[in-house]
């Protein structure tokens, strides 16, 4: 051994004892601040919660929106979750398998779980929701019934189109058949956080289902009906939950009340005062208050989701007097929007450009055939349509909503527009009148998206399941149930296309055995899409919850060990496993 | 006695101006564009929503409409919210909502008479001079910014950059006055900071053609002091354009209020407006809106009964 082999050796040696060294202080280290911070939390207390959406009630057909489905999620479960690795994992279902056809879905059920009005949660419970909310009720009772389950009907029976079938073979044990094979169904119950489980007492009263939440979730309603009230919500005495790595009783806090705090401004300004405990914000028109907080280090913490959310602009290919029937069209639209330069203007750099329909954590995501910000190609697409068609101009209407915002970024899209010839004619309407327009769920049928063109946040996540009722030309296929709906199939098309070889790529994709056989459907799905300019994309955006330095646990509870929810999506976060310091 | 005949004697134009004002109010509802039920409860079936038209008489023409809701109304039914699978009465919502706004309201009069009050008299005395044009300066200053702004101003400066108080919130006084009372100071000046200029200028004007009055150099002459000639002959006969101003703008107020409430999540009257217009809850806005008109003929009446009592000179005229 020579001298430089011993001086090596021993300098090996001592990187080798350092390693061992700080391996073990930090083992020490982390251990004593697991136990520290089990210490650390405290129980009871009351918060206040800013949001910036209003509750439009709680029954099947209410769809609460990103702030205040957080706010409806601290009183409701679903039978998954997510997690932060993507895969489900049971909340109120304890495990699940599928037939190999993926036909038959069975699902396990926790045993021992209430609803807040002392009723058990068991599978009859679980079979009379999805009833209720796929339209298998309404089915059932017609036409005698018809007229008292009228409120059940909704986009639910769009989204829970697959079902045939839902039987409870034993008390916690459901039996759910479909029509189509599909190999994401716990996606689509688990519907981006949206598939409550809730109580039979609350389901079947159409006097009371969106006034009296009754769930099963760490917290009970107080107090808080529509329209802009506060919601308050206290502590579940009996949860059935308990954190899975300390044994300690959920959930910690007492009380917590959600107030619509319509004003960005304010709102930031009372998490940075105090004067709310937290609040949520949207990159894609809070970017200024965003910002502001995000200086506020010392005083604010930022829980950020990832950028997993897709705003389209949907291209109504069969109204009257719409001109996206023609690809063309379609195409110059798409290709005349000057994305960098929306992101930078209008989102203050707090969204990414969109280079593909969705982002890239999607399992559909390619950037195939997304047309982009091209002047020159966007003239010779309008050429191409005034030729093809006959017509003088690319004329559509565009609807925006009266919030300033949603005016400026009305305007700022019909500026360029303008620049590649192409007029877009704002109309600008309530929130609640466009969704009138553009989702009108008759089970008769009648007029369906009233407008040319639509800017809509509905494509979001990782995986299809949710985003699928979107694009299909049918969501109910072969389903038989469609016999009592006529038009509920299309209801979420905002498109409106009659190309069934979408539905093909994206039925096959979800029949696939193997994830990377369905990715390549989903793949191609997306590439058509895109390339036949069905509707396009501006940016993709996140959300984000600010809270003052006196709340702990946020993203730190475990739904089993080793399975942690995903910490902020477009419903905020999770109370459950929250405290006051 | 004499007061209860002129009370009565003004019920029935109190009555027919409601009337009329509610009319054109159900009017201007049913101009709206779009079907109102749809709206109402935008993702429900169609079948729920002529469910809906038909509950509320907007299946009928506007005089049918109008006379369900009237009708309603006297019978003590106000109507509802509603929603896909269930409804909530309008009537709760004003029991809780109405009290919180009265008395910002309230507060908001008391703080702008307390201001407006002393610097009327003041500026009137001083007229022309240094302390009337400062103050004429700063009341035109303040008089040119709108309620919002300056809700939004006071924010940024008290609560977030001295952080003396709290930007949002509403706390009962029997929950904690001393909250209570913090968490209405913003709101409050917002509201009262214009009423106080108009109120100043009126007085101001007032009081100067008063000061001018033959009586009023009697009373100087006899050697009475200047504060008692202000206070006593002076500032009595000058507030009537003052108390009517200020009983005006009681009903104002509350359409002022739908601002400041929304922006300090005040869960008042106001904040009930707002969200009705947001979520386009078109019996709601008619019944809310109209307890505004009803509130304001009834503030005019009262302030004219009141006139009578406190300036004789009114009661000689009328009779």
């Amino acid at each position: 051994m020579t001298q430089r082999q011993t001086t090596r050796s021993r300098v090996m040696r001592r990187v080798g004892a350092a390693i061992a060294a700080t391996i073990a202080v930090s083992t020490v280290a982390s251990t004593g601040s697991h136990a520290a911070s089990t210490s650390a939390i405290k129980r009871g207390g009351e918060i206040k919660v800013g949001i910036f959406d209003t509750f439009p009630g709680y029954c099947m057909a209410n769809n609460p929106a990103n702030s205040s489905l957080m706010a409806t999620r601290t009183m409701f479960e679903t039978l998954v979750e997510k997690t932060k690795g993507n895969d489900f994992v049971g909340v109120l279902a304890t495990d699940w398998s599928s037939s190999t056809d993926l036909k038959t879905w069975t699902f396990n059920l926790r045993q021992g779980v209430k609803f807040h009005d002392g009723t058990d949660f068991n599978a009859a419970a679980v079979k009379t929701q999805l009833d209720y909310s796929r339209g298998g009720a309404f089915a059932a009772g017609y036409p005698s019934q018809a007229a008292n389950l009228l409120y059940t009907l909704g986009t639910s029976i769009s989204f829970d189109a697959n079902i045939l079938s839902v039987s409870a073979p034993s008390t916690y044990q459901v039996v759910i058949t479909l029509d189509r094979a599909q190999n994401d169904f716990p996606g689509t119950l688990y519907a981006s956080g949206r598939g409550f489980m809730r109580a039979p007492a609350q389901v079947t009263n159409k006097n009371t289902c969106s006034t009296n939440p009754i769930g099963t979730g760490p917290f009970k309603f107080v107090s808080g009906v529509v329209p802009g009230n506060d919601l308050v919500v206290a502590k579940n005495e009996n949860y059935w939950r308990k954190d899975p790595n300390t044994g300690a009783q959920l959930p910690y806090l007492d009380k917590i009340t959600f107030t619509n705090v319509k004003e960005g401004s304010q709102r930031a300004a009372a998490v940075r005062k105090g004067s709310l405990d937290a609040g949520m914000f949207t990159s894609g028109s809070e970017g200024t208050f965003i910002k502001d907080l995000r200086q506020r280090k010392s005083k604010v913490n930022e829980y950020r989701s990832p950028a997993e959310y897709y705003p389209s602009i949907w291209l109504n290919q069969t109204k009257v007097g719409s001109p996206f029937a023609n690809k063309d069209a379609r195409l110059a639209v798409s290709k005349c929007i000057d994305r960098k330069n929306f992101v930078k203007v209008r989102a203050k750099g707090e969204t990414i450009e969109a280079d593909s329909l969705v982002g890239p954590t999607n399992i559909m995501y390619t950037k195939t055939g997304f047309a982009k910000f091209n002047v020159a190609a966007a003239k010779a697409h309008v050429e191409a349509y005034k030729t093809a068609t006959g017509a003088t101009s690319l004329t559509f209407s565009f609807p925006t909503d009266t919030s300033t915002a949603s005016i400026a970024n009305g305007k700022f899209l019909q500026t360029q527009w303008a620049k590649c010839g192409i007029t877009a004619n704002l109309v600008t309407e309530e929130t609640a009148a466009i969704i009138s327009k553009s989702f009108n769920s008759s089970a008769t049928g009648g007029a369906q998206m009233g407008y040319d063109s639509l800017a809509l946040l509905l494509f979001e996540g990782t995986d299809v399941a949710f985003n699928l009722p979107f694009i299909v030309t049918d969501t109910f296929k072969n389903n038989p149930i469609k016999a009592y709906f006529a038009k509920l199939g299309t209801l979420l098309n905002l498109n409106h296309h009659t190309d069934t070889a979408v539905d093909t790529l994206l039925y096959d994709g979800e029949a696939a055995q193997s994830k990377v056989a369905a990715s390549a459907k989903y793949k191609a799905a997306l590439a058509y899409l895109q390339t036949n300019g069905f509707m396009t994309a501006v940016q993709r955006q996140y959300y984000t919850l600010f809270t003052t330095k006196k709340l702990g646990g946020i993203g730190k509870l475990q739904i089993e060990k080793g399975k942690t929810q995903r910490v902020v999506t477009n419903w905020g976060i999770d109370w459950t496993g929250v405290y006051k310091k | 006695m004499n007061i209860a005949r002129q009370f009565l004697r003004r019920l029935v134009p109190m009555i027919a101006i409601v009337v009329i004002a509610t009319f054109l109010l159900s009017l201007l509802m049913r101009l709206l564009p779009g079907d109102p039920a749809a709206i109402m409860v935008p993702n429900s079936p169609q079948e729920v929503r002529d469910q809906i038209a038909h509950e509320t008489g907007l299946d009928r023409g506007l005089f049918g409409y109008y006379w369900k809701w009237l009708s309603g109304v006297l019978t003590g039914h106000f109507g509802k919210y509603y929603l896909n699978g269930g409804s909530r009465e309008i009537s709760a919502v004003i029991k809780d909502t109405l009290p919180i706004t009265l008395l910002l309201i309230l507060y908001a009069q008391i703080v702008a008479l307390v201001i407006a009050i002393p610097l009327g008299l003041v500026s009137a005395y001083k007229e022309g001079k240094r302390f009337d044009k400062i103050a004429s300066a700063v009341l035109f200053t303040t008089v040119s910014f709108p309620g919002f702004a300056l809700a939004l101003i006071f924010s940024l400066v008290f609560a977030v950059k001295l952080g003396w108080v709290d930007p949002i919130g509403y706390v009962p006084p029997t929950e904690n006055f001393g909250q209570h009372i913090k968490l209405m100071i913003l709101p409050v000046m917002s509201l009262a900071l214009g009423l106080a200029s108009g109120y100043t200028r009126l007085l101001r004007t007032d009081v100067i053609a008063t000061l001018k009055d033959d009586y009023v150099t009697m009373a100087a002459s006899k050697g009475i002091s200047n504060r008692r000639v202000l206070w006593r002959h002076v500032f009595r006969p000058s507030s009537t354009t003052l108390l009517t101003s200020a009983a005006l703008n009681m009903g104002g107020l509350i359409g002022g209020t739908i601002v400041i409430e929304t922006i300090f999540v005040i869960p008042g009257i106001g904040f009930e407006i707002f969200y009705s217009i947001g979520a386009r809850q078109i019996v709601a806005m008619q019944t809310l809106i109209a307890l505004i008109s009803i509130m304001y003929v009834f503030f005019n009446t009262t302030v004219d009964l009141l006139t009578q009592i406190t300036d004789p000179r009114t009661r000689e005229r009328r009779a």
